[in-house]
């Protein structure tokens, strides 16, 4: 008796899996994700601009991003604010070229709150703190030093922002399919996306993140390893396995349990798989050496 | 007997029989082929708002179409490398011919009507080496093959005749392939070009990219109403190393190549499915499917506008108000304009590349 109640809230469950998983990545995963970033980017706009006291909340906050970098699609990707937030790979040096200008001209005006927000993505977010958090121009002149703290107020804008939005934008994946929604047009649709998200995240990962600096390692391209080691195997380094994973529990769970016939997958759903297995393994960080502070410092050199 | 009167007048009416035309179908406004739930494939012709008018079942994928100037008549073409092209009669849902290429030629996805539809071009390579060919057929007897001429280049793509000419434009992707599989065999020593043809095949102008950006494949193109020419295209090189993917050009003045914003530059992952001008030519669009994005450009400078996430989004043509429309692989065809998008229809299928404006 108490197995057939069990296995009846069982089978209610599973018939709601293909709304439930898209609502449970969206709260159990994607919104505290954000939130963690929104808080990790306040304290790093509240800290004191030294170079010295910032940072370990850039790193704290940098942390917090990863933990969301892989979802490239709705309020994130408003006004360019996933490449204003970190803009990587840069392969130009487009970052360097233009915060080192910034800090040469000295413009007072770049310091008003919002004035960033006018500012090319490049020379904004994660990537432009580093440049003034690490190497020649770590600093402490007062030009630079408030250069960082306007930074780190943009940067807690736009974890703001995308929080913020996110609201409405949960809304319109798990209604999808209603009359109403005109963006996602079917309940296959939001999960695709998602899905979408963790594989095109998982290839980025291993592709760019872990393959080109290892690529450039191996075939000792002159000018290639600096540059792209610079922030990426470091990234990569902390990377996570839950953060990793943050798309990736639900609905096989939700699936498994469940004794009805699976739903009929995409077909791309192949691909995914096959690529998720291939992908999977080489992004297990090595755990215990995961120490976000000394990784930082040693990727800018 | 028949005196002279009546039968001038037979004459008449002999000469007036009517012919089934595009209006007898319904004056569909685009063409389209789709992978259907049943796993079979069709070529579709579509209202305005993307209701389907007529399918005909195709046998195997297909890529893009084309459509007989005056009479009802369609091309739909394989996927490359190509082995079929059928002449579809729209009105009687008949299929009218079936096109092979000749042995060793491979059609690509692609073709194009003469001016007065007496002659359909299509776009093919040599099998072996991928030397491009234009294929002649007699359109107005039972599309019989004709013959053919040298595309100017490796691996031709699209090819459009002009608005007011029988010039052609062809898109030389500058890929070798392999002839069974479609794999790149040439990748470090392309050279792709766009090249415009006369009928008496004459090379009249030919642009090509700086050497830098000799692996941006030039694929797929557009036309203005005012001759201007939009050619997109499919970065072979490194992804983190974008380019740009759209071209601009007028006949005898320098192509121009319109950049992405900076915020966007990354969003087409080095590929672009299909491009559209807006109606009036002012603004320009394309799409890319790996990138789940469409992006519009000011057709007269090259400025970026805006641009729509939507996954698996390829096909494109003008639209209603300015705008365009769009298919995608989930089935939906939607409305772009101004940065935003509205679903028009959707279909348990899935949409192939192209969108085909009539």
């Amino acid at each position: 008796m108490i197995r057939s109640a069990i296995f009846t809230v069982l089978l209610a469950l599973a018939s709601q899996s293909a709304s439930a998983d898209v609502r449970e990545d969206v709260e159990a995963r994607i919104l505290p994700g954000y939130a963690d970033f929104v808080a990790a980017t306040r304290a790093l706009a509240a800290a004191d601009c030294s170079s010295g006291a910032m940072r370990a909340p850039w790193n704290a906050a940098f942390d917090a991003w990863l933990g969301v970098a892989h979802l490239r699609f709705g309020p994130v990707e408003t006004e360019g604010r996933a490449l204003a937030i970190a803009f990587w790979p840069d392969p130009k040096s487009i970052g360097a070229r233009q915060i080192r200008a910034v800090v040469e001209a000295e413009d007072v005006a770049l310091l008003l709150p919002g004035a960033l927000a006018e500012v090319s993505v490049a020379a904004r977010g994660l990537f432009a703190l580093e440049r003034l958090l690490y190497g020649d121009r770590a600093t402490d002149a007062a030009y630079t030093c408030a250069l960082r703290r306007a930074l780190a107020a943009d940067l807690a804008g736009m974890a703001r922002g995308t929080r913020a939005e996110w609201d409405g934008f949960a809304a319109l994946l798990q209604s999808a399919g209603a009359v109403e929604n005109t963006v996602y047009l079917s309940p296959d649709e939001a999960r695709q996306a998602l899905f979408t998200q963790l594989v095109a995240g998982l290839e980025f990962n291993a592709d760019q993140r872990l393959g080109r600096p290892l690529a450039a390692l191996s075939t000792r391209a002159p000018n290639a390893p600096k540059r792209w080691l610079r922030s990426a195997a470091c990234a990569m380094s902390r990377f996570r396995y839950g953060h990793c994973k943050a798309l990736h529990g639900p609905w096989p769970r939700a699936w498994g349990r469940s004794r009805r016939p699976r739903p009929r997958l995409p077909v791309r759903w192949k691909m995914w798989q096959s690529w998720t297995i291939r992908c999977l393994p080489r992004l297990l960080p090595r755990r215990g050496g995961s120490g976000s502070r000394s990784c930082s410092r040693r990727s800018v050199r | 007997m028949m005196k002279r009167r009546d039968f001038l007048a037979s004459l008449v009416a002999a000469s007036t029989v009517p012919r089934a035309s595009w209006a007898d179908v319904g004056s569909p406004s685009y063409l389209a082929a789709a992978r259907e739930t049943s796993g079979g494939y069709a070529l579709y012709g579509l209202d305005a708002g993307g209701r389907p008018l007529f399918s005909q079942r195709l046998p195997s994928r297909g890529h893009a179409a084309t459509a007989h100037p005056a009479r009802p008549e369609a091309v739909a073409f394989a996927r490359r490398p190509g082995t079929f092209a059928l002449v579809i009669d729209c009105a009687a849902g008949a299929t009218l011919a079936q096109l092979t290429p000749p042995e060793g030629r491979q059609f690509n996805g692609h073709g194009a009507f003469s001016a007065d539809g007496t002659v359909l071009y299509t776009s093919e390579v040599v099998a072996d080496g991928s030397a491009g060919r234009i294929g002649l057929w007699d359109a107005s007897r039972g599309y019989r093959r004709m013959g053919e001429f040298a595309s100017n280049g490796i691996g031709p793509h699209e090819i459009l005749r002009l608005p007011g000419a029988d010039d052609l434009v062809i898109a030389n992707g500058g890929i070798q392939t392999d002839p069974q599989d479609r794999t790149p065999l040439n990748l470090a020593t392309m050279r792709p070009n766009l090249s415009y043809l006369s009928p008496d095949v004459a090379v009249k102008e030919v642009v090509e990219l700086a050497p830098e950006l000799a692996q941006n494949s030039i694929r797929h193109l557009a036309f203005a109403p005012d001759g201007m020419v939009a050619f997109i295209m499919q970065w072979q090189g490194d992804l983190m190393e974008p380019v740009p993917l759209l071209g601009l050009h007028r006949r005898g003045a320098a192509a121009r190549l319109c950049d992405p914003a900076l915020t966007e530059m990354f969003a087409m992952k080095g590929y672009a499915g299909s491009v559209a001008f807006a109606r009036g030519g002012q603004v320009v669009a394309m799409t890319s499917p790996r990138g789940g994005v469409v992006q519009a450009f000011r057709a007269k400078d090259g400025v970026p506008l805006w641009s729509v996430a939507r996954a698996d989004v390829c096909g494109l043509a003008a639209g209603a108000d300015g705008g365009f429309v769009a298919t995608d692989g989930q089935g939906a065809l939607i409305h772009l304009r101004e940065g935003g998008f509205a679903p028009l229809s959707k279909a348990g299928l899935s949409w192939d590349n192209h969108l085909i404006a009539l």
